[in-house]
């Protein structure tokens, strides 16, 4: 009977103490986890161990960082000294904003685990705490610090995204990554990344971006961050602000260029001049106050959820207007940078391995003239001559030897232009212009500079299930 | 005691070598040539440096010196030095030709000529197992022997063209500098390039037939192929073009906007013959002289620009021949030109934005390997090529900082569209459309895609502001524009 006592309050203890006693809802992740050969898209890497941090929240999930559990075969979480391993499979994942919910098939895992409520954006100079299991023992490790700024920042998991981040003195080391920044025993912010070289500087992604992801699956979809599809420069110069006819003070932020998006473009012109979004002032500089802090303009058009509408108040021709921004999210942008997810689209065709270009792919290139083309095709012609852009221009990426193409001299990494004269605009294209042929040969022709190749037609058919057996190439497409 | 004796001995040793060393006919024959040079900063045009180098040079009838043409631009004073040692003599630039990399100095005094020999060209490159280096090194002629490579044909030091080059590997280190290469009491070639053992040299015959060329006053420049062909080593690529006979010459792939015209070579030509010569499938010919080299070599193995080259070709089932007058290299032909020699970097400051040409010569200041080390989109106009409405680029290559020019300080490396409305292509054009300010404004459109599209200043300002910037950063003239003609546009 006495035992029991002790049992029941040591459970009580234990309830009572958990918001108090956050590393208790911290878990360790481990992913065990195979990307892509994207010069070989068919093959995958050597299985890769990782591990990382996450933390319990509402509705029995698990917040980590998306780079935890990328690519993951299968993701084990293990509970404070808990010896224990449980599976746990991803519901959603961001990897723009670098975040990621798990769940636990086990309903046992969270039995004893309090959600961690989200706080609000801390302020600088308050002192805050890191949790997580990183690299250099086995146990969950504490660090303080101060929140030294806040600011937009890139987010290096995808690379071509930036958003609103805090920067902390609080060491945040490889394995941290995913785990909770508490104060006040609210989580403030997941620790995700720091800077190679610079001491005493970590970043973790602050509660706006994790409730705008939290928000965006209510639906059971992932949209994403919307962008308003515009280029702003600061309007700082006397003279453009006369000449705009703009008052001489400290608002407003000059639209230099708009995207070809359909939805920018009938609100906005080169030349507006940007006063207000949403709640927030435009300062000269392109930046807002938010909460306390100058930050890019961007973070306010990062707050309406996909298709949201927002407020604006823009200058033209000497007057100020009110309008409403409708926004949207940009995928087409995503071969820019590192993707994740779906494996890469691929056809091989007589040993010819046909795949979208993707900066994935060019990263495992030299750099080397052909891949000038390539760099411009990929960043920079949508900006240049939007009129020109490709859906999804294709490289010939490899050429699997056999004597059917051994006479080809181009041997991959070029841009394809046409295939029997057919213009190359996506991969189906490639499978279309080859299945259609009438002729005996297949023409293929590359850019930048008009380069060509022949191939017998009936000997690459003949040939092409041979070579998927030689190179053990499961499959002749991913589409 | 012992290490003074030994000491001793080595001492004695070297002068008695010394007091042995036979006279080396070729050291009246070569020469040192130091050449001093205007070196523009072009982050900074309105500064002048100088750069002195050395070089070698070898002595030919008629009082003259013969070396490549590599560093005589832009020269301010060439000294020459006999027997490797003693006083130099002020030498004259008779005559350059960068694209062939020839150029022939004289000294006017004629007491720098007694006991000077000409050397004799070699007529053929038939015999080349006894070769030797020779060079004045510390006041001595140095002497090494070198083995021969291979005939190939590459690109000028200085040019795109390419024409014949032979490779000799040697353990005399640092050549490239016009040093001699001879054989048999004749002089081989000199030296353009080296590569750690190996080195390149352009070969005796071609100085030869350039220098009689300019001398009868034929010599009109150097001639190259403007299209881009591919190798035909594919069978498959010749049955496409309907080709039945044992497989031979490349496939066009690009002309040059400029030499598209109706009677002309086109693209997906069969190439099989070039001046008389058959074309293999990798582009090659076999030369009399020198074995087999890429055809490239044919525009300048018994031609020069100007002339005109019957070329046969296959086309759509027909062989033709093609009449195909060289085009004369020229550093301008491509929308950044490849160099800039003997003129002053153009430059235009307003309100403290400094303007100045994209070219060879500024994309240098990334270096010799600028299109790798270049931010990216700057180098790939490299690859784009001019038009009819913009023959030329203008950057916006820094800013100046002045009150004029608060909120654009950060930008720079951006390339000019309009200024005022007007497209801009070379520096007259900018500094026209500066002329006619709209409506008290400078209107500066940058390139679509630029990181910024549009700059204005106030006209009245920056011009009361020129001033005050060319006093604030000690600059002489907002401006330095080359007539037109001059500035080649």
């Amino acid at each position: 009977m006495k035992r029991l006592l002790a049992c029941l309050l040591l459970g009580l203890s234990l309830t009572a103490a958990t918001a108090a006693e956050p590393e208790k809802s911290v878990v360790q992740v481990m992913t065990f986890s195979q990307s892509p050969d994207w010069m070989a898209p068919w093959r995958q890497s050597q299985v890769g161990r990782g591990t990382g941090t996450g933390f319990v929240i509402k509705g029995k999930k698990i917040m980590t960082n998306a780079h935890v559990i990328s690519w993951g075969k299968q993701i084990l979480v293990k509970r404070y000294q808990d010896p224990r391993p449980y599976r746990a499979k991803v519901a959603f994942v961001s990897h723009e904003c670098d975040l990621a919910l798990l769940e636990v098939e086990d309903p046992d895992f969270f039995s004893g685990m309090e959600a961690l409520p989200i706080g609000e954006l801390p302020e600088v100079r308050s002192t805050v705490t890191t949790m997580g299991y990183p690299a250099g023992g086995e146990q969950i490790s504490f660090t303080r610090g101060v929140v030294s700024r806040i600011e937009v920042q890139g987010y290096v998991h995808m690379g071509n995204r930036a958003f609103l981040t805090v920067q902390t003195d609080a060491a945040i080391n490889p394995g941290n990554s995913g785990g909770p920044v508490i104060q006040d025993d609210k989580v403030v912010g997941v620790a995700f990344q720091g800077t190679p070289g610079l001491e005493n500087t970590g970043f973790f992604i602050p509660p706006q971006i994790i409730k705008h992801f939290l928000k965006d699956i209510e639906d059971g979809k992932y949209d994403g961050f919307p962008r308003a599809g515009i280029s702003l420069t600061a309007m700082q110069n006397p003279a453009f602000r006369k000449l705009l006819k703009l008052p001489d003070n400290d608002v407003g932020a000059r639209v230099d260029n708009v995207l070809p998006i359909e939805s920018s473009q009938k609100v906005l012109k080169e030349d507006d001049v940007l006063l207000q979004v949403g709640d927030y002032r435009v300062g000269s500089d392109g930046t807002i106050l938010y909460h306390g802090n100058r930050v890019s303009l961007s973070v306010a058009f990062q707050e309406p959820q996909n298709g949201e509408f927002i407020p604006i108040k823009i200058w033209r021709d000497g007057k100020e207007i009110s309008s409403k921004l409708q926004l949207f999210t940009d995928t087409e942008d995503l071969p820019t940078g590192s993707q994740y997810d779906v494996l890469p689209r691929y056809y091989v065709y007589g040993g010819m391995v046909f795949t979208p270009l993707s900066m994935d792919y060019m990263r495992r290139l030299p750099r080397v003239g052909s891949t000038a083309a390539m760099l411009y095709e990929l960043t920079y012609r949508r900006r240049e001559k939007p009129e020109t852009v490709r859906e999804e221009p294709i490289v010939l990426s490899t050429v699997m030897a056999h004597p059917v193409n051994a006479n080809l001299q181009v041997r991959g990494a070029v841009l394809v232009d046409k295939i029997n004269g057919i213009k190359i605009n996506k991969l189906e294209d490639v499978i279309r212009a080859f299945a259609e042929a009438k002729t005996d040969q297949h023409i293929m022709e590359f850019l930048p500079n008009g380069g060509f190749e022949c191939i017998e037609r009936k000997d690459a058919d003949a040939a092409s299930v041979e070579i998927l057996k030689t190179y053990n190439i499961p499959s002749d497409r991913r589409l | 005691m012992k290490k003074l004796f030994l000491l001793c001995l080595t001492l004695l040793s070297v002068v008695s070598s010394q007091a042995q060393l036979a006279h080396n006919p070729w050291e009246d024959s070569i020469v040192t040539v130091e050449i001093t040079r205007q070196r523009y900063d072009m982050g900074q045009p309105w500064t002048r440096q100088t750069a002195t180098d050395v070089k070698n040079g070898v002595v030919i009838d008629g009082k003259q010196i013969l070396t490549t043409a590599e560093f005589f631009n832009d020269v301010t004073l060439i000294r020459v030095q006999r027997n490797g040692r003693g006083r130099w003599w002020t030498a004259q630039l008779k005559w350059a030709d960068f694209h062939a990399n020839v150029a022939l100095l004289t000294v006017d005094e004629e007491k720098f000529w007694p006991g000077l020999k000409a050397a004799k060209f070699a007529n053929d490159l038939k015999d080349l197992s006894l070769v030797q280096v020779v060079r004045w090194r510390n006041g001595n002629m140095e002497s090494r022997k070198a083995e021969f490579n291979e005939f190939t044909v590459r690109e000028g030091k200085v040019s795109f063209v390419p024409s014949t080059s032979v490779t000799f590997s040697s353990d005399i280190e640092g050549l490239g500098w016009a040093e001699a290469v001879v054989n048999n009491g004749k002089l081989v070639g000199l030296t353009t390039s080296s590569d750690g053992r190996k080195f390149n040299v352009t070969p005796a015959p071609f100085f030869k037939r350039v220098l009689e060329a300019q001398a009868k006053g034929k010599f009109t420049g150097m001639g190259y192929f403007a299209f881009t062909w591919q190798q035909a080593l594919n069978p498959d690529m010749h049955k496409f073009l309907g080709w039945k006979t044992e497989p031979k010459g490349v496939v066009i792939i690009d002309i040059p906007p400029q030499e598209k015209k109706k009677d002309g070579l086109k693209v997906r030509d069969l190439i099989l013959k070039v001046d008389g010569f058959d074309i293999d499938i990798q582009g090659d010919y076999l030369d009399p002289d020198y074995g087999h080299l890429m055809l490239e070599n044919l525009s300048s193995r018994r031609h020069w620009a100007g002339d005109t080259i019957k070329l046969v070709v296959w086309r759509e089932g027909k062989e033709l021949t093609v009449d195909y007058k060289l085009p004369k290299a020229d550093y301008g032909t491509d929308l950044i030109p490849k160099e800039v020699f003997d003129r002053e970097p153009e430059y235009l400051i307003v309100g403290g934005l400094l303007f100045q040409p994209m070219d060879g010569a500024y994309m240098k200041r990334w270096g010799a390997d600028w299109k790798q080390r270049a931010p990216f989109r700057l180098a790939y106009y490299d690859n784009q090529s001019k038009s009819e409405e913009r023959a030329g680029l203008i950057l916006l290559s820094a800013i100046l900082p002045d009150p004029v020019n608060i909120g654009y300080q950060d930008y720079r490396f951006i390339v000019l569209d309009k200024v005022n409305g007007k497209l801009i292509s070379n520096m007259t054009d900018l500094a026209t459309a500066l002329e006619s300010p709209k409506d008290g404004f400078h209107i500066f459109e940058y390139m679509n895609g630029s990181n910024i599209q549009k700059m204005v200043l106030d006209a009245a300002q920056a011009k009361a502001a020129s001033i005050r910037i060319q006093n604030n950063y000690g600059i002489r003239g907002d401006r330095f524009i080359l007539p037109k003609q001059a500035a080649g546009h």
